[in-house]
């Protein structure tokens, strides 16, 4: 970022004009996109979430709030994305390691399958999983074999949906955790081993922290993606443990309500977005200045 | 027993040999550098020394400890990277008092360690810093201070200038030996940079092809190396094909391309192909009348072309089918086409084993225990 822009500066120096005129071609293509795609259908939902009537009134988010139902199912949605955030943190985290390690063997094979849930498509993605989690599933027939205690499925139950979300959204999580970790140069903790610290020391105190950026991109993508994702839930979860994707799906396209379903695209956006933006500024107190 | 023992170590990469049987040995206080060109085996040797790999043969010992199956975090090393591989989510302080910390030593106990350590290489003022408000030469000296707080049993140096600029990279070279001689630590330098193993070092090991080429004291490898490689990585010049043809007195007579030619140093007889090379520096012009004897050497030619390099000419002169260079002072202006008498002593003509062809890697015999 920060070359292009003393390049760009060396282009005109004194030359403002023709500086944001480069600025504009730049950054023009992504901002019409957005505006067009993004913005505008944007505020097209804000504006029928605050016109149910004839007049501007909230009445669409008063309703929102009053329905326990609806408001079980934000919580579940924050719930769910939260645990995923962390499944996909404890078994990516590892593997973004693998991945970054300088051995060979295998890396192609590893990435290949970290990869592989994103070449599916969600649709038959979810019917594998509804394979392996329903009844008389290859999973709780697993457990019963092995006496493991559950329930005879794990299909439409909360912990099913979580690791099939997981297993999609792996990939974002390791990828973003890989990248960080390969900033970090080898002989660092190479230095923190021969300065007197243990393999578990050398982590926690330098590849950790130094990693934290990763993570925290990781998290908060993940945590976004799975708070608006509508397949794996709808499938997985369908009616019995619906998510807030699937209360827009069916006030909008089944009900036909859409100042119901604006409102709560919206309340699901400012939730997401405040969860984001708070999580970011914390992790942020332990992100420092990379060299 | 020396301090630092390392005997015939070995490693393989792959179909890859870095090492094949390395020994050598250090005293309590010694400076040693591990001198080589890039693949030589030097940086292999240095992190087997670490406990970073596990050699797959030989031993290393420090002090009378063998260092088999010990991680690198309880050898009581310390080491300074090439990339100086500072912490660079922890301040100055911290990172210096990293080593301390990992040693569970109490803070109060750590800060005036720290400071005293910052002091040595100039940056007391510095402890709060982060390392990348750092300019190279200033991480570098907080990566020695890193190292040399903890006290350690050695020092490794892992190409520890070769990131600075030509003129920091001079001065530090007497920073550096400074420090490390005034705490007494004993230290393994490794370097491909010649001037910087010769400025810093008292013993070289000069490393080819995962062995130990020659060792000695700076001044032995720079003025009697006793290989063509050996030669060549201290930037001698002048290489001319030879054959050995018997004694005269204490002198070696080789048949040359260029003339018979006497050298009085090399005790041992030599071997199979040799190689007699003189540095541009010695050789001096001479008059017609003089001739060549077992003490001196001389060779007439051609002035092929002469570049004036401000001290002095640089002069390509043409005797037979080889040319050699001599450097001659100003006052001794040469025109191409002048016939010139060239001549050095037998005492600076070095007698390297191996031909031109054998350059790559020596012959095994030719290993200096």
């Amino acid at each position: 970022m920060k070359s292009a822009g003393v390049v760009i500066a060396a282009g005109g120096p004194g030359n403002r004009a023709a500086r944001y005129g480069r600025f504009a071609a730049l950054l023009g293509p992504a901002l019409i996109f957005y505006a067009v795609f993004f913005i505008v259908p944007h505020v097209f939902v804000l504006w029928s979430s605050l016109t149910p009537a004839k007049h501007l009134t909230l009445s669409a988010y008063v309703d929102f709030f009053n329905s326990a139902t609806n408001l079980a199912t934000l919580w579940r949605t924050v719930r769910l994305s939260l645990w995923t955030t962390v499944g996909t943190l404890v078994v990516g985290y590892p593997l973004a390691v693998y991945l970054t390690q300088p051995w060979r063997r295998g890396r192609t094979l590893v990435t290949f399958a970290v990869i592989a849930p994103m070449l599916v498509s969600a649709v038959a993605r979810s019917y594998g999983w509804i394979v392996i989690l329903g009844s008389n599933g290859l999973l709780s027939r697993a457990m019963h074999i092995l006496h493991i205690p559950g329930p005879d499925h794990l299909l439409y139950t909360e912990p099913g949906l979580v690791i099939a979300l997981v297993h999609v959204f792996l990939p974002f999580m390791t990828l973003a955790i890989a990248g960080s970790l390969q900033q970090i140069h080898p002989s660092i903790p190479r230095a923190a081993r021969i300065h007197g610290a243990s393999r578990a020391r050398t982590f926690l105190r330098v590849v950790l922290p130094l990693s934290m950026p990763g993570v925290t991109a990781g998290a908060a993508i993940v945590f976004c993606i799975t708070a608006s994702s509508f397949v794996t839930p709808a499938l997985i979860g369908g009616t019995t443990i619906p998510m807030m994707s699937y209360v827009i799906y069916n006030d909008s396209i089944l009900l036909l309500d859409w100042p119901s379903a604006a409102a709560a695209a919206i309340v699901l956006l400012v939730a997401t977005i405040g969860i984001v933006v708070s999580y970011t500024l914390w992790s942020g107190r332990f992100a420092v200045a990379n060299a | 027993m020396a301090y630092l023992q390392v005997r015939d170590i070995a490693k393989r990469y792959g179909a890859v040999t870095a090492l094949a049987g390395v020994s050598f040995a250090a005293e309590k206080g010694d400076i040693v550098a591990l001198l080589g060109p890039s693949g030589c085996g030097k940086t292999t040797l240095l992190n087997l020394i670490a406990g970073f790999f596990a050699p797959d043969a030989g031993d290393i010992q420090v002090a009378g400890r063998d260092l088999a199956g010990v991680p690198p975090h309880r050898r009581e090393m310390a080491m300074v990277f090439q990339s100086y591989a500072l912490f660079p989510h922890m301040t100055v302080a911290d990172n210096v008092g990293f080593g301390l910390a990992s040693r569970r030593m109490k803070k109060s106990e750590r800060t005036p360690l720290i400071a005293e350590a910052l002091a040595a290489v100039r940056l007391a003022d510095y402890g709060e810093r982060y390392p990348a408000a750092l300019s190279g030469g200033q991480q570098q000296r907080v990566a020695l201070a890193r190292a040399l707080v903890l006290r350690p049993s050695l020092l490794l140096m892992d190409e520890p200038l070769s990131n600075l600029d030509t003129l920091l990279r001079k001065t530090m070279r007497e920073e550096v030996r400074d420090i490390i001689k005034r705490t007494g630590v004993t230290a393994i330098l490794v370097t491909h940079d010649q001037e910087e193993a010769l400025a810093v070092a008292d013993r070289i090991l000069l490393m080819n092809g995962g062995r130990i080429e020659q060792e000695g004291a700076p001044e032995e490898i720079y003025e009697r190396p006793r290989t063509v490689f050996g030669a060549r990585f201290m930037e001698t010049t002048n290489f001319i094909p030879a054959q050995a043809a018997g004694r005269a007195g204490n002198a070696l007579v080789l048949d040359t391309p260029i003339g018979r030619l006497h050298a009085t140093h090399g005790e041992a007889e030599p071997h199979g192909p040799l190689t007699v090379s003189v540095r541009p520096e010695r050789i001096r012009l001479a008059d017609s009348a003089t001739s060549a004897t077992p003490e001196q050497n001389r060779v007439t030619g051609t002035v092929r072309s002469s570049t004036y390099l401000g001290t002095l000419y640089r002069l390509h002169v043409a005797v037979g089918e080889e040319m050699l260079v001599a450097h001659v002072p100003v006052a001794d202006k040469m025109r191409e086409g002048d016939t010139v008498h060239l001549t050095w002593p037998a005492s600076e003509t070095l007698v390297l084993t191996g031909g031109e062809a054998a350059l790559p890697a020596p012959p095994p015999a030719e290993r200096v225990p």
